[in-house]
């Protein structure tokens, strides 16, 4: 049932919505983090993403534009939330991989959590990894959210600048 | 260990008569502590301040026509202490209330489920409590005092403060590798290092924490995606929690 009441909400909410304005065909459909300027793309039930029917978006970023985030864990060791990634529009039973990695340039090591949604939409965090690197599967069923990482630098006096994607 | 899934909208509603018929005899609701506006992270709630949001807590249960209910005794998904339960609707939609000690401590939870608020699924708030679901499941409520409309718009919060931020995110930090030190033993094993980098002995500590029978259940129930994970979760929780007072101290 959802499944196909979650199409119409796509399809309304790309069509209808405005940033900070969620409202759609039937009331209120549009998450509120959703906007249609933002890179965009599908979340599907193996993990993976793929570009959404043109018909679903008027998003002008390509699906390769929705690939990479730089974010950093700043001097000091506390947890840095990044700013927002990609709008992914999650299918019946979809779930995303987020995978970082320490930018070229530096030698320190940090600590990712993501974003997800567990099989009742209700959201949560998860650790993706500590160290140089690291990948994680969240769940993404039936949500329109865009992913978000914390980062933390593992050392006080240096920051901790990451790829995420 | 009876299964959480099993607790029912029952054991909820059960003591509520006897709460009820106290408040009435003692006139107690005029000395209901009210929800505190700042909490220092590390500070656990009063017995004055738990059983107000207990209180809160079953009247709004009362007011819910909802089956299927699980007791939430403590939400590891934030700092700040919350009672509350999830349940179902009638058209089997799920429900989820939660109640806080810290009045700010709503518009902060809610920042995560606004991508939620999707299919008709709208909030309602009230001074320290949230109740998510169906629009027509959660009419109800609004009833109570300082209850909001149902709605899928989010209160604005206020910022939280560096070390509440900083609790806030290790308790999601410590609750996320519980989860995986029972389902992604490698994963967790990669983490180790770094884990107790973060928060001293953290990786022991959940090692000890998530015997085998509470890891057979987190695996059972399918992972930290699962609907049940933080329910299962809940009989450590102040174990966990503890973890992240002792390094945030």
């Amino acid at each position: 049932m959802l499944h196909s009441k979650l199409l119409a909400i796509l399809l309304a909410a790309t069509t209808i919505v405005t940033p900070g304005t969620p409202q759609g065909s039937s009331g209120a459909v549009a998450a509120p983090e959703y906007d249609p300027s933002r890179p965009s793309a599908q979340a599907n039930p193996d993990g993976s993403i793929s570009p959404r029917p043109q018909s679903q978006t008027r998003s002008t970023r390509s699906l390769s534009a929705c690939s990479r985030y730089s974010a950093a864990g700043p001097i000091g060791g506390q947890w840095s939330t990044s700013g927002p990634g990609c709008s992914l529009f999650g299918l019946r039973g979809a779930k995303h991989t987020y995978s970082w990695e320490m930018q070229w340039f530096s030698n320190a090591k940090a600590c990712v959590q993501g974003r997800g949604y567990n099989s009742r939409r209700a959201p949560y965090w998860a650790g993706i990894g500590c160290g140089s690197g690291g990948a994680y599967t969240v769940g993404w069923g039936e949500v329109i959210s865009t992913t978000r990482v914390k980062v933390k630098s593992l050392s006080v006096v240096t920051n901790a600048p990451i790829w995420w994607s | 260990m009876p299964s959480h899934e099993d607790i029912t909208l029952a054991r909820l509603v059960a003591p509520v008569c006897v709460v009820a018929a106290a408040a009435l005899l003692a006139g107690c609701t005029s000395h209901d502590p009210q929800p505190r506006a700042t909490l220092t992270p590390n500070e656990p709630p009063s017995p004055a301040s738990i059983e107000h949001m207990e209180q809160t807590s079953r009247s709004l249960s009362r007011r819910l026509r909802c089956s299927d209910a699980t007791v939430v005794t403590s939400d590891l998904t934030f700092f700040d202490d919350a009672r509350g339960f999830d349940c179902f609707s009638a058209d089997g939609e799920p429900i989820f209330v939660r109640v806080f000690d810290e009045s700010n401590s709503v518009a902060q939870v809610l920042q995560d489920w606004g991508p939620t608020l999707l299919d008709g699924r709208t909030v309602v708030t009230g001074p320290n409590w949230f109740a998510i679901g169906p629009s027509a499941a959660i009419e109800p409520v609004t009833s109570e005092t300082g209850a909001s409309d149902a709605s899928t718009n989010i209160p604005t919060p206020v910022p939280l403060t560096a070390s509440q931020d900083d609790a806030n995110t290790c308790i999601r930090f410590i609750v996320s590798a519980a989860g995986q030190s029972a389902t992604e033993r490698d994963h967790f094993a990669q983490m180790e290092l770094e884990l107790d980098e973060l928060y001293p002995d953290a990786a022991a500590r959940i090692r000890e924490l998530v015997e085998p029978a509470l890891a057979h259940d987190i695996r059972t129930a399918g992972g930290i995606e699962s609907a049940s994970f933080l329910n299962i979760l809940e009989p450590i929780a102040s174990d966990l929690r503890l973890i992240c007072n002792l390094t945030t101290d």
